[in-house]
């Protein structure tokens, strides 16, 4: 070989170890993966208490088969930040935390009242986070209590929770979703105030078969099909049936969870509460309804009623600024399907549809009316973004009326304009 | 100077990937405004801006099939001053991949690899580019004529897979709360970027069918104008007013991006854009300084000094470049001046030699 040749030859093995594999290489045994997180206020002044899902593959392995532990560890830890929190936890496990299927990040009530600036820093400047991790706060409680509940359903809490906002939020439509991009984007956007879904956990009375000898395990058979269920060997029963009869071998569930509305912040501290029919209202009011439904009463025989479903809402909203206030004008149009009546089948069906549409629309009125209500005035909270729309259309307008706009909402005029249609109604003309 | 030729796309495929792999890294322009809808007013003026430079450096490149830009430097302006020249346009193109690494080596560390050193990806980019470099233009002009299409591919996907996202009521306003002053400093950062083009004075001599040089060049500004553009609505429809917050624009937006809810991960095309972005905008600079050296000392062959120049630049990333603060000082301030001068220098020239050349042919005598 010529001297060049030997020389190329060194060099391309001197250059070899840098091309044998990722030099920061982490096996995957070596990950603790969290798939949930929740934060709260620390016991201490200053605090915060960070805690995680932490999967445990080998019970996540085991589905299929009711498993007989958590699919999760729960673990927590203190610390001044939640950066600091997270480091911490490190402590406690013998892997190295990775937040890349984190899918829910729950917030305590207290800490959001306090202020989430910290937790969003956090989540957006971290490597391995996601940005579409979806928020929750709990309401009267704490996110300790949301990461202890359990589910009928899902084994995995994370999935069990981004299931049920969903369904609130495309199903109900009575709740939003929010991920940390979306409220990221909202605490930067000049004119609008931040909405995270609510959820609530509940304790439930749980149930011991004395009949057994393990305290605090339920043991109970097979129920044959039409068998009620007072006989099924228990002397009381859980409030709610979330399990599908069988053998059922865990410890007694202690709490429920559930939607419970949407919390409203001002700025990045949470200052109240919309309950189900508000938030709907909210959602009537941003246009992205794509299913709900909405109960009618008749106003001369409260027994009549009708649910509507409401298939699609657009709406249309313009924001200006008269006499030094907001007003608002509001115009939305839904489209509904019947769906379910107890209006007489010799109803005629052109004036019944005709009154049907007045009272949906009285309905959403009020709904959206209530909502600003609550919003706007008890709150000063802008989570509509009329302010957004005022800065967008005239930015030097709004530079005058920002650090007054909370006040100026308490003084806020709305118009609110609502067309229903009702294109369908189901498989039957008439009421049964 | 040798006979290699590169065809019509492959000019294309090197300027394309030259002008976007920037943008995928560092996108410092969305950092130094105040509000993110300026920078896309700065792209598209920064792109108006540069139409000009590159039909003028093109034209007057395109006129000598076969001759260099430097050998024309220093056969019109003497060897002396045409040295001088040679060396302050390869310190402009060697700044250019030192630039392009040390990004690189920044954003895989930050955003992927935080344990591995900057230095792995630095060193072992380098040595991909010299090694291309030495193996000439048509080496380096395969490569890009092959990733080119894949890296647009993939920036438009990202683009598209985030639409989910987007909310385009973030355009607005059209708002400059400090007046046009606001617009000096962004598009004078895109306008830099755009300086790369450059190069265009050394590829064109080896273009198969130089007379089609000057439309190729302005296809290639116009593709990635519009692909600025794009991926600029695409951020800003999708962070809002968190835009200029952002390190990283276009790996933030790949991981928005997702088919359903069950195909996402889209920043492992990021990675694959980066990679294949740095290493040939590298090679395509460490080869035009090769060049530009063995013109500047009458070297008989340039194609040696690839690997020193790989090695250079990769030192110079490793200590000047190594972290973030400093790329973006760097990049917004002595850059900008640099690349703008360069520019006015390299158009000057250019006009002054294609002048001088139709003189010399009307007027033999």
């Amino acid at each position: 070989m010529t001297r060049m040749q030997w020389l190329a030859a060194f060099i391309a093995l001197a250059l070899l170890p840098l091309v044998s594999g990722c030099w920061g290489r982490q096996e995957i045994e070596d990950f603790a993966f969290v798939t949930m997180a929740g934060v709260d206020l620390g016991q201490n002044p200053g605090e915060v208490m960070l805690t995680v899902h932490i999967a445990k593959p080998s019970a996540v392995a085991g589905s299929g088969v009711m498993a007989e532990e958590r699919r999760v560890s729960i673990v927590s830890a203190t610390g001044p930040t939640v950066g600091a929190a997270s480091e911490s936890l490190a402590e406690m496990l013998p892997r190295r935390i990775t937040w890349a299927h984190s899918t829910i990040i729950a917030i305590g009530e207290e800490y959001a009242r306090a202020g989430i600036a910290g937790l969003i820093d956090f989540l957006a400047r971290a490597e391995s986070t996601r940005e579409t991790a979806v928020l929750v706060v709990v309401k009267d409680g704490t996110a300790l209590d949301l990461m202890s509940a359990e589910h009928g359903l899902d084994e995995i809490p994370s999935t069990a929770v981004l299931g049920m906002i969903r369904n609130a939020a495309y199903i109900t439509s009575t709740s939003v979703i929010s991920t940390v991009n979306d409220v990221l984007k909202l605490l930067e956007t000049p004119g609008v105030d931040v909405t995270i879904a609510g959820m609530q956990v509940r304790p439930l009375q749980a149930v011991t078969d004395p009949s057994t000898d393990t305290p605090g395990m339920l043991e109970r058979s097979a129920r044959s099909p039409g068998e009620p269920e007072e006989s099924a060997g228990s002397p009381g029963m859980f409030e709610h049936a979330m399990f599908s009869p069988g053998v059922l071998k865990r410890a007694s569930l202690s709490s429920i969870v559930e939607m419970s509305g949407v919390a409203v912040f001002r700025g990045d501290c949470l200052v109240g509460w919309l309950n189900q029919e508000q938030s709907r209202g909210f959602r009537w009011l941003r246009g992205d309804v794509v299913s709900s439904v909405v109960v009618l009463t008749d106003p001369t025989d409260s027994l009549t009623t009708v649910s509507m479903r409401a298939m699609s809402a657009r709406t249309h909203v313009n924001t200006a600024i008269a006499g030094g206030r907001p007003v608002v004008t509001v115009q939305a149009e839904i489209r509904a399907n019947i769906g379910d009546s107890d209006v007489p089948p010799d109803s005629d069906a052109p004036e019944s549809s005709r009154s049907l549409k007045t009272a949906l629309e009285s309905v959403i009125q009020a709904e959206v009316a209530a909502m600003i209500d609550q919003t706007a005035r008890e709150l000063q909270s802008d989570i509509f973004g009329f302010g957004t729309a005022v800065y967008r259309a005239s930015p030097r307008e709004w530079q005058q009326l920002e650090g007054q706009w909370s006040d100026l909402l308490r003084q806020i005029e709305v118009d609110i304009d609502v067309h229903a249609k009702l294109p369908q109604t189901g498989l039957s003309v008439w009421g049964h | 100077m040798n006979h290699v030729r590169i065809t019509q796309r492959q000019l294309i495929s090197l300027l394309v990937l030259v002008r976007m792999t920037p943008q995928t890294l560092n996108c410092t322009t969305l950092n130094i405004v105040r509000i993110p809808t300026i920078g896309l007013i700065a792209d598209l003026i920064g792109t108006a801006l540069a139409v000009p430079l590159v039909y003028l450096v093109a034209k007057a490149s395109a006129g000598r099939p076969g001759e260099t830009f430097f050998a024309r430097t220093r056969r019109v302006l003497g060897k002396p001053v045409g040295t001088i020249v040679c060396v302050w346009i390869t310190i402009f193109f060697l700044l250019i991949p030192l630039m392009v690494l040390g990004s690189v080596g920044n954003s895989f560390s930050t955003a992927i690899m935080p344990d591995t050193p900057m230095l792995v990806f630095v060193v072992v980019l380098a040595f991909l580019a010299a090694n291309a470099a030495r193996r000439g233009l048509e080496v380096v002009g395969r490569l890009s004529e092959v990733l080119a299409p894949a890296v647009v591919t993939a920036l438009l996907s990202i683009a598209v897979f985030s639409v989910n996202r987007m909310d385009f009521g973030y355009l607005r306003p059209i708002f400059l709360p400090g007046g046009y002053g606001d617009l000096v400093a962004p598009v004078s950062s895109v306008f830099s970027y755009f300086t790369m083009f450059t190069v265009i004075a050394m590829l064109l001599p080896h273009l198969d069918s130089p007379r089609s040089g000057i439309a190729n060049s302005l296809a290639a500004l116009l593709i990635c104008g519009a692909l600025i553009v794009i991926m600029c609505i695409a951020m800003i429809s999708t962070f809002g007013p968190t835009t200029n917050a952002i390190v990283l624009h276009a790996f933030a937006l790949a991981r928005t991006a997702s088919i359903g809810t069950f195909f996402e991960r889209f920043e492992v095309l990021m990675m694959v854009v980066w990679t294949t972005g740095a290493a040939t905008t590298a090679a395509v600079f460490i080869w035009a300084a090769a060049e530009a050296i063995g013109e500047a000392f009458s070297l008989r062959t340039s194609a040696a000094i690839a690997y020193p120049l790989g090695w250079i630049v990769s030192l110079f990333s490793l200590t000047s470049l190594n972290t973030t603060f400093r790329f973006f000082d760097f990049s917004t301030g002595p850059w900008v001046i640099f690349s703008a001068a360069t520019a006015v220098l390299v158009t000057g020239l250019s006009l002054f030699i294609a002048i001088a050349d139709r003189r010399k042919e009307t007027n033999p005598g």
